[in-house]
Parts: structure tokens; C-alpha cells; sequence
């Protein structure tokens, strides 16, 4: 049996289970391509698993609602070790690479990590992975009954639906009581779209003078505007915001449909962040900013009468 | 001379201990010689390096350099014990054959006179020397902050108890000759050329001046074999170690990292160093040479803004775990755990201030930079924001990842001509990423061309030829991506073959000029301001001065890596009416906070950025000034100092490279009335080329069971799974009345519960 961790996420197979299940159909080795699907509430998700496998086995237990490496491994373990799989496949995703090394020791079998080939060969399994900052391919080879593999995301493509859909199974588990209990989630507070996704981002420099200048100003306009906030590394050096609202070179680099600059005259650092923009608007009282080069609506002036005088228009 | 017990029973004792000794030495000498081959020539020039070794031990120069006082104490003890190699020669053969060199010849009375007074000068530098270490507040240069990786030994207080061994040794060595000294002068008469001995001499009676003669001769004699036996795995071995350093230095400037030769088809692809022995052999000797007076620290940015890194601790975590090995012994663990934090071989900026202060010329530096190419070329393990850097330098040669097409836009609206226009220009101007793409830096570039146009000079630049050096890259471990760059730019430059380079980026400049000759690229190379002085010095250009108070920020690869300190000086002595010194300057210059790769990844935590330390450094200079202007020659510490958080919005501080301020002054000259308006800035319209979505591919791949938003669906039936093991069990896809039970490992059970029809009973409801 080749067995398959099904990876998906909000109800949805990810596309690295489909580039598993080519390495899987690819690899030249028999036995009936298994996905596993664990979690909680995940019937939809076996169904769609089930277009592309030989069979799917469904673990769907209010246990198995959060990820726990330790619970994950040992469900893995199990399954292999009961249906006799040759091949086990993990997804190479954060948590794949986390729990696989646990799925190799408890079936004392060899890891291959970040397989972006696989292939029998007499008995062994064959795999590419890039080493050297991904200059150089390494080829090795496993061999003993069982081999666990993560393979790299991307390594492969997306298979097509098998022609039939496979059949599902449900399967029991021993599992192993969680040692580790998830007792709250902090996401970095900020009730705004994440600057990355945002379609709309007000960003604040040293222009706002003041920790407080950016919350009256820019704060105020993301809110008003329903924006994601930034922010120039100067003033995040300055303490006055978080390093997840930088904007630039070392920070997070965005494209929103548009930009608005408060305040910031444009080191080469910032732009490189946003210039990708598709539509850029600048306030800063300094006309000679390099801002104004690449903004298509500029402002100069007082980003402090600006700024509350736009407000108060869109509050209208 | 000795009674005949004694001396036999002294020359047992001596062939043991000399035979541990040596054993000792030997392993030393193979725990060394265990480090990886070296890349630099460390043997070449002999007699030059000889010469080298010998001049720097006996002046003690080294020493000498930024602890004046504490060199002075530490030259007494030095001197004295390079005399008391003859004293104790002279001191043995006195107890085994019946001779005393007595004050009577000059040879004689010069002997005994240094031999007394040297005694009593190391008494008195060791004694200094341990208040300082222990009592004094001084004592706190031997602490390391709390970041700091300790090897468990160092935890331990091994540097202490150490110390404290080799300072008792010394003062018992040393008392106890002088104590022979004076017992000998009880029993002989004063002596006028040994006034310390016969000041002891008082203390003893003409009854026990001889068994005192004798306790003499086997405190000091015998302490010196009796430490044999830990001299190799004490500090005091420097004494043997330094010198060799002197021997086998690194006759490239600190501004050269060795050269990795990377040979991708390798079979066992190596590159940089993850364990002690994969470091070149010269750099395990810096362990030993390493004397632990922690001036690295001192002047190490990192350090002094309460990083993680220390160069002192990793040199002496380097040590404690290479003694914790048998000789020959592989190492067990690598580096990043006992020698320093993955964070504090991050923290580095590259100044070189550390390699420049070691009194031993430790190179601890060119460590750091082995143990980063090993991340990130072999483990692939490095701070993520360096990752935009590499991918702007590999696709659009820039780290900004500008389009290249861009990289000309910096002079739009002057005269600048490309190697192609103008194919034997004078100069060529290597402008760098940082002027061609930085609105701050641009100025600097359009500033010195305008000055080149107004000295007449005959100049062209290589336009979009032009490629990033690969600096930033090289110091970040990513040798493969400089050896790339680095290769085009020799290969462009190969061609264009310019008489002359002059480059406004002390890193363009280091690169092209120095490290380029590893891969067969010959350029004369200068800074700018070198080249702007010698056109003031030819009367090329005139300048008036300006009533502005300038203070001088020394960029560490101009300074420090390539030794120009005056060139700019001079010409700030030529604009402006008054010049002052930073506090830390020249070869003790602070760095910005940028080198090293800094600029392309976010600070390592500490206290304080660097960068504001050496803000308020100038502020504290420029204070009471009217007209301040802090004066800079490289991009990077332009960028960092005006931008720095210690800068506030009304700061008065004016920071500004060399070249903007001469051209101010050069036209003031000229009677030109500048425009109102400040040099107008082309358009950079950087074209950043990847979205974040591809920098991380893991991104997408979320971990499973978080769907929790996941709508409720209509529950599907499913049939249990049979393992494998079971499939003999009747097939599953048969309809069957019976109600399947969850699948468990013991299959057979699971068989013989089967086949009980569940509905047997129904018919009797």
C-alpha cells in the first residue's frame, strides 16, 4: 500500500496532496494508492480525496480537530504498520516536515525529505532533493520495507481525478492521549485585513511625528477606509509600531490596488515594498520627496491638516 | 650548587615533568593541526614573516594599543620573563656545578642588575595585573552579557580559576628567585648591582640563608617544571601562541575573506563550517593564542548594543571545547552549539573591529563568515529577509530587485556617457546599486560627476553593465551568488579594461579593488574622495569653505579594510571652517550597523540599534555646533545614520557624503547661485519582481485539521476499512446486514465476532 497524509485547508484538498498523489501513481511501485484524511468534520474533504485515490481512509474524530505532531505520527504509524505500506508520503509543509521524522522513527524506516522525485528502483526508492541553495540535486536511495517521504511542494504536478472515485473507508485508531493542549490562539492582534491580502493600504512614515500622530492619521483613515495599516522601517525602528506592519526591503512587500503614503518621503528601502502598487497616492509636505517619482496622485502639504480634512470628507 | 640529593631527585623530577609537557604541547599541536587546510598562503615570505614575528613580540606593540596602562604592566611581566629564559638557564647550572656569576665583570654586574630589577618589576605587574582583574571595576571587561553563549567550562568560572593558577604561578616563580636571591647575598655580602635582593637579604640570619638558598632554587625552578604539566591547557600559553600568530598572519587585507572553492559536482558538497575542525588550522591556533582580555568585546558594534554575539566568548568556547577533545579526536558538536547562537553569528556587521584590536590577531570575524556560508549554503537555514536581497542580486543584479533598465535613471538630466559612448574614458565611475537606485545615494553620484565634469576629467560609467558586486552576498555566506556576480563584473571589466576605477561605495570598492584579485580581476581602484583629492591637490577644483561644524563618520571598508583615513579628512579641512573628531574614529571607528549584510535583514535583538548608538555619538560631538553636518563617504552609512530612530524629525544634524558638500563648496566658488530647489531626483521606480505569495511556498501548503471554519456537509457512508491483513475477510462491498465494526489491528478477532447476524433477534420484537 502507498500511503497518502491528505494535506487540505478550509474544506479544501491542498494542492500539495495532489502533487503527492503524482509522485505517488509515478513512482513505479504496486499497491492500491491510499489517502489518509484525519481531522475533524472533514467529510467533504475525503470526498474530494476520494476522486484521486484507489481508496480513502477517513479518521473524522472530534480528537483529531487540532494538530498535534505526536497524535498525527502515531496515527500515521499505525495505519502504515496495519495496512503493510512500502511508502508512506507527508506532505513537505511546516507541519509535515514536524511530524514525518516521528513517522519514520516509530516504523524505524528511512526519511526522505523534500523529494521532488521519486522512483523505484530494484526495490529501493529513488529520490531527488535540492541541496546547495537548491543548485545542486542530491539523488538518494532508501531501502527496507517501509520508507517515509515528504515531498516538497511544487516538486510535482497536480494530478488529474483518477478515473473512478475510490472507495472510503473508515478507520479506528488507537490514539495516544495529547500531552500537549492548545489552550488559546493569539493571532498578532489587529482586527484589520492583513497587509498582504489587503486591497487597500494606508501607510504612515516619520511624516506623523508622534506614535500618536500615526494612530490620529493613519489609523484613522485605515479605519475609515476599511485599509490595512503600514508602516516605514524608521518609525517601526522608532518603537512607534509593530515589525508586522513594515512595509519594504526587510519587511513585508505588498501590491494593493492602492497605496496611500502618509508621510513618507520614499527611501529606496520602503518603495521597494510597494511599488508594485497598482495605484499610488502620496501626502508629504516636502515636494522634492522621491515619493511624488512614483505616486500617480501627489499632496503636498501638511499631512496633519490633510489627513483629518480627508476624514472628515469621507465621513460625510 | 645543590647537595647531591637534591640534584638528583631535581633531575627526575624534571625528566617527568618535561615528558608530560611535551606530551601536553603535542596534543596542542595536533588539535590544531586538525583544522581544515587554509585558503590563504600562511607560510609564504618567510624571513619577511619572521622579522614580522619577532619585531611585534619584542615591541609589544599590539599590546600596547588601546589599554596603554594595562600594556605597561603587561610589558614588565613580558620583559621579564623573556630575561628570565637566561636567568633560569644561569639559576640551573648554578645548582649542579660549583659557579656563581658575580657583579664583578660588566657582563657580570649587567646580568645581576637586570635579573633584580626585572624580578621586582614582574612582581609588581603581576600584582596590577590581578587587582585589575579582580578588584578593580575594570574587572567587569571580563563579563559577557547575558545573550552570550557560554561553553559549560566558562559557566564553570574556568577563565577564573585559570587566571588565578597562571598569576599565583608567576608570583611563586618569580618570589621565589628573588627569595634565592636574597638568601644568597645573607650568606655573601650586599651587592650594589642587585638592590632588591639585598633589601631581602635583611630578612634572613647566616644560620637559614642556606636552606632558604635551597627552597629558592626549587620554588623557582621547580614551579617552572611543576607548570609544565598545565602549561598547554592554560591561557599562558599565548606566550608560545601569539608569536606563532605574528608568523602565520593574514597577509590579505581584513577587508578579503578567504576564498571557498565551491565544487558543485562534488560527491560531498562542503562549504563553510559547521564543526571546529572544518575552520582553516590558523583560526584553531586563535583559540590558544587567544588571551581572553575580552579588548574584542570592547570594540565589537554588536557587543556594545547587547547582541548576542561576543568575539572574546567564541574564541574561548572555541578553546574550552577543543581541550574538552582528545587530540585527534573528531568534534562532536557543531559550532552554533557551544561556540556562539545562530543569532549572534547573525548579529556581526563585519567591521573588523575585533580582528583590528586583537593584540594576538585573532581573526575571529572569518569565523563567523565560514559558520554563515555553512547555513546557508549546506543547511539553507538564514534570516528570511535575506532571501529578497539574494533574488534581487540573482534576477535584476541590485538587492533591491530594481528593473536593471532602471540602473541609469540616477543621472538623468546630466552628462554621464557609458563605456560605449566614450570606450577610453580617464575614469571609469563604478556608481554601485546604492547611487543608482537610492534617492539619498543618487545624490552623492550626480555630486560627483558634476564635479569630474567640473574638473574636466574624461569619465564614463558602465551604464546597465554594470552588476552588483556581490558584497552583501559574500558576507551573508552566499559565496555561490557572489562568485556569480563577482564573475561578470571581472569579465565586463576585463574588456572595458579602465585605467582607473573610482568608486563612491566603499564596498564596490573593497570588492573590485581587493577581493576581485581571487578571481583573476587586476583593478586600480580608488574611493572618491581619494580621487576628488588629488583633483583639489592639481588645482582641478577650487573650493571655499563653508561656516558649517563637520564631524567625519569612517565607513569601516574604507577605514578600517583599506587604510583610507585622510583623503577625506583633508578635504573636509578644504569646505568647511571647522572639523571634529567622533569620539571612536579611525581604526577605532564604530560601524553604522549596516555591513555585513545588515542592510538587508532586520537587527538582531539586543539593547540599542547600532546605528543610534553611533547617531548620538555625532550628536554628542556636533552639540553647541550652529550649522552641523555630519559627513559621511558610503551609501550605507548615509542611509543607516539618517534614517536611524535616534534622528529626530527636527534633528539639525545634516548628514551627507563627502562629495555633496564639496560640490557645494566648489561652486560657491564658482560664484554659481544654486538653484532654490535641491538637486532634482530622476524617477526610481523600483519594479520589486516577486510577489510575497512565492517567497514562501509553505504558505500554502496549511497544516491539516485547522479547517475549523469548514461547513457542516451531509455525512457520507462509508464502509470500515480493512487493512490488508484482513482482506481475506469477505469483501466489504458485499451488501451485508451486519453492522461493520470499526476497524482495530487485530484482524482475526475482528473475523470471528462477525459472523453473528445482527438481526437474529428482530423477528421475536
Amino acid at each position: 500500500m502507498i500511503l497518502l497524509v491528505v494535506e487540505y485547508s478550509n474544506g479544501k484538498v491542498s494542492k500539495s496532496t495532489l502533487e503527492m498523489t503524482t509522485a505517488a501513481r509515478g513512482m513505479g511501485r504496486e499497491g492500491p494508492i491510499t489517502l489518509l484524511v484525519l481531522g475533524s468534520g472533514v467529510a467533504s474533504v475525503a470526498e474530494q480525496a476520494a476522486l484521486f485515490a484507489d481508496q480513502v481512509l477517513v479518521a473524522d474524530k472530534p480528537e483529531l480537530a487540532q494538530y498535534d505532531p505526536e497524535v498525527w505520527s502515531s496515527a500515521v504509524a499505525q495505519i502504515a504498520r496495519e495496512g503493510e505500506a512500502h511508502t508512506v508520503l507527508i506532505g513537505g509543509s511546516r507541519s509535515g516536515r514536524e511530524y514525518s521524522p516521528r513517522v519514520a522513527v516509530k516504523l524505524d524506516a528511512p526519511l526522505i525529505e523534500d523529494a521532488i522525485s521519486l522512483t523505484d528502483r530494484n526495490g529501493a526508492l529513488v529520490a531527488a532533493h535540492y541541496t546547495f541553495l537548491s543548485r545542486v540535486t542530491e539523488t538518494v536511495a532508501a531501502e527496507g520495507p517501509v520508507c517515509v517521504v515528504t515531498v516538497k511542494p511544487g516538486g510535482f504536478a497536480a494530478a488529474q481525478p483518477a478515473s473512478a472515485a475510490g472507495e472510503q473507508y473508515d478507520a479506528e485508531l488507537n490514539l495516544p492521549e495529547p500531552r500537549l493542549q492548545v489552550t488559546g490562539k493569539t493571532a498578532e492582534k489587529s482586527e484589520r485585513i492583513s497587509l498582504a491580502d489587503a486591497d487597500l493600504v494606508v501607510s504612515g512614515g516619520r511624516g506623523v511625528d508622534s506614535p500618536e500622530g500615526f494612530k490620529q492619521l493613519v489609523e484613522a483613515l485605515a479605519d475609515q477606509l476599511g485599509a490595512a495599516v503600514g508602516a516605514t522601517r524608521a518609525i517601526v525602528d522608532a518603537g512607534w509600531r509593530p515589525y508586522s506592519e513594515q512595509v519594504g526591503q526587510t519587511g513585508k512587500t505588498v501590491q494593493p490596488k492602492a497605496y496611500i503614503a502618509v508621510g513618507i518621503s520614499g527611501a529606496v528601502q520602503h518603495l521597494s515594498g510597494m511599488n508594485k502598487s497598482k495605484f499610488i497616492v502620496a501626502i508629504n509636505k516636502d515636494a522634492n520627496a522621491p515619493i511624488f517619482k512614483i505616486a500617480d496622485y501627489g499632496i503636498v502639504g501638511d499631512v496633519h491638516q490633510i489627513i483629518p480634512a480627508m476624514i472628515a470628507e469621507l465621513r460625510k | 650548587m645543590l647537595p647531591f640529593a637534591h640534584k638528583i631527585a631535581f633531575l627526575v623530577f624534571a625528566a617527568i615533568t618535561v615528558a608530560i609537557g611535551l606530551r601536553g604541547f603535542y596534543g596542542v599541536y595536533r588539535r590544531v593541526r586538525a583544522g581544515s587546510e587554509d585558503t590563504d598562503l600562511r607560510f609564504d615570505q618567510l624571513p619577511q614573516r619572521l622579522w614580522y614575528a619577532l619585531v611585534t613580540t619584542l615591541t609589544q606593540s599590539r599590546t600596547f594599543r588601546r589599554r596603554p596602562l594595562i600594556g605597561f604592566f603587561h610589558s614588565f611581566i613580558f620583559y621579564g620573563f623573556v630575561f628570565y629564559m637566561l636567568v633560569n638557564l644561569v639559576d640551573g647550572i648554578e645548582g649542579f656545578i660549583p659557579f656563581t656569576l658575580r657583579s664583578t665583570s660588566l657582563p657580570g654586574l649587567v646580568y645581576n642588575l637586570l635579573a633584580d630589577l626585572l624580578s621586582a618589576l614582574v612582581l609588581i605587574g603581576v600584582v596590577a595585573l590581578v587587582i585589575r582583574r579582580f578588584l578593580l571595576p575594570s574587572r567587569r571587561d571580563f563579563t559577557f552579557n547575558q545573550r552570550t553563549m557560554l561553553h559549560p567550562d566558562v559557566k564553570q568560572g574556568r577563565i577564573r580559576v585559570d587566571s588565578l593558577i597562571v598569576s599565583a604561578f608567576i608570583l611563586f616563580h618569580v618570589g621565589s628567585r628573588a627569595v634565592g636571591a636574597g638568601a644568597k647575598l645573607a650568606a655573601e655580602g650586599p651587592d650594589r648591582f642587585q638592590p632588591f635582593a639585598t633589601l631581602l637579604s635583611h630578612s634572613f640570619t647566616p644560620g637559614n640563608a642556606e636552606a632558604w638558598r635551597i627552597f629558592g632554587y626549587w620554588g623557582a625552578l621547580g614551579s617552572v617544571l611543576a607548570f609544565l604539566m598545565y602549561f598547554p591547557f592554560s591561557k599562558h600559553l599565548h606566550i608560545f601562541a601569539a608569536p606563532a600568530k605574528y608568523l602565520v598572519e593574514r597577509r590579505a587585507s581584513s577587508g578579503v575573506l578567504p576564498m571557498e572553492e565551491l565544487d558543485l559536482e562534488s560527491e560531498n558538497l562542503k562549504a563553510g563550517a559547521n564543526k571546529l575542525e572544518d575552520l582553516a588550522w590558523p583560526r584553531l591556533l586563535d583559540a590558544y593564542a587567544c588571551i581572553q582580555c575580552n579588548r574584542c568585546q570592547d570594540v565589537c558594534p554588536a557587543t556594545a548594543t547587547g547582541k548576542a554575539l561576543s568575539p572574546s566568548a567564541l574564541e574561548i568556547n572555541k578553546r574550552m571545547e577543543l581541550n574538552s577533545l582528545r587530540p585527534g579526536e573528531a568534534s562532536l558538536r557543531p559550532l552554533l552549539s557551544f561556540a556562539l547562537s545562530p543569532e549572534a553569528a547573525w548579529a556581526c556587521t563585519t567591521c573588523g573591529a575585533c580582528m583590528e584590536v586583537c593584540p594576538v590577531q585573532d581573526e575571529p570575524m572569518l569565523d563567523i563568515i565560514d559558520i554563515r556560508r555553512h547555513q546557508v549554503m549546506i543547511q539553507g537555514n538564514f534570516p528570511a529577509q535575506l532571501q529578497t536581497a539574494f533574488r534581487g542580486m540573482e534576477r535584476t543584479s541590485n538587492p533591491w530587485g530594481i528593473n536593471r533598465d532602471k540602473r541609469m535613471d540616477w543621472a538623468e538630466g546630466l552628462n554621464v556617457k557609458t563605456i560605449e559612448e566614450n570606450p577610453q574614458p580617464d575614469v571609469l565611475y563604478w556608481v554601485g546599486c546604492a547611487a543608482s537606485y537610492d534617492p539619498q545615494s543618487q545624490k552623492t553620484a550626480r555630486a560627483f560627476v558634476q564635479l569630474l565634469d567640473h574638473a574636466g576629467v574624461n569619465f564614463a560609467v558602465l551604464g546597465k553593465k554594470e552588476c552588483c558586486t556581490g558584497d552583501s552576498a559574500r558576507r551573508a555566506g552566499n559565496e555561490l551568488l557572489y562568485q556569480q556576480l563577482a564573475g561578470q563584473n571581472v569579465a565586463t571589466l576585463n574588456q572595458a579594461k579602465p585605467a582607473l576605477i573610482v568608486a563612491t561605495c566603499p564596498h564596490c570598492m573593497n570588492a573590485l579593488g581587493k577581493e576581485y584579485r581571487q578571481l583573476g580581476g587586476n583593478f586600480k581602484v580608488m574611493h572618491h574622495t581619494e580621487y576628488l583629492e588629488t583633483l583639489v591637490a592639481q588645482g582641478k577644483l577650487r573650493a571655499d569653505a563653508s561656516p558649517a561644524t563637520v564631524a567625519y563618520h569612517d565607513p569601516c571598508y574604507l577605514g578600517r579594510h583599506n587604510g583610507v583615513y585622510d583623503a577625506p579628512r583633508n578635504l573636509l579641512n578644504i569646505l568647511s571652517s571647522e572639523q571634529v573628531e567622533l569620539g571612536r574614529n579611525r581604526e577605532n571607528s564604530f560601524c553604522c550597523g549596516a555591513g555585513g549584510a545588515q542592510f538587508w535583514k532586520e537587527e538582531e535583538t539586543g539593547t540599542q540599534k547600532i546605528s543610534d548608538n553611533r547617531y548620538r555619538e555625532a550628536q554628542q560631538a556636533l552639540a553647541g555646533a550652529e550649522n552641523k553636518v555630519l559627513a559621511v563617504g558610503c551609501p550605507f552609512c548615509k542611509s543607516m545614520l539618517d534614517s536611524t530612530a535616534a534622528r529626530g524629525q527636527q534633528d539639525a544634524i545634516a548628514v551627507k557624503d563627502v562629495a555633496e558638500l564639496l560640490l557645494e563648496s566648489v561652486e560657491k566658488k564658482l560664484g554659481k547661485v544654486r538653484a532654490a530647489a535641491p538637486v532634482d531626483l530622476p524617477t526610481p521606480q523600483p519594479t520589486a519582481t516577486v510577489a510575497v505569495a512565492e517567497n514562501v511556498p509553505e504558505a500554502a501548503a496549511v497544516a491539516p485539521g485547522t479547517n475549523a471554519a469548514e461547513p457542516a456537509s451531509a455525512p457520507v457512508e462509508r464502509k470500515k476499512w480493512q487493512p490488508k491483513a484482513a482482506a481475506a475477510a469477505p469483501t466489504p462491498t458485499e451488501p451485508q446486514p451486519v453492522k461493520r465494526k470499526a476497524w482495530t489491528p487485530k484482524a482475526a478477532a475482528a473475523k470471528e465476532e462477525q459472523p453473528k447476524p445482527a438481526e437474529e433477534e428482530l423477528p421475536d420484537a
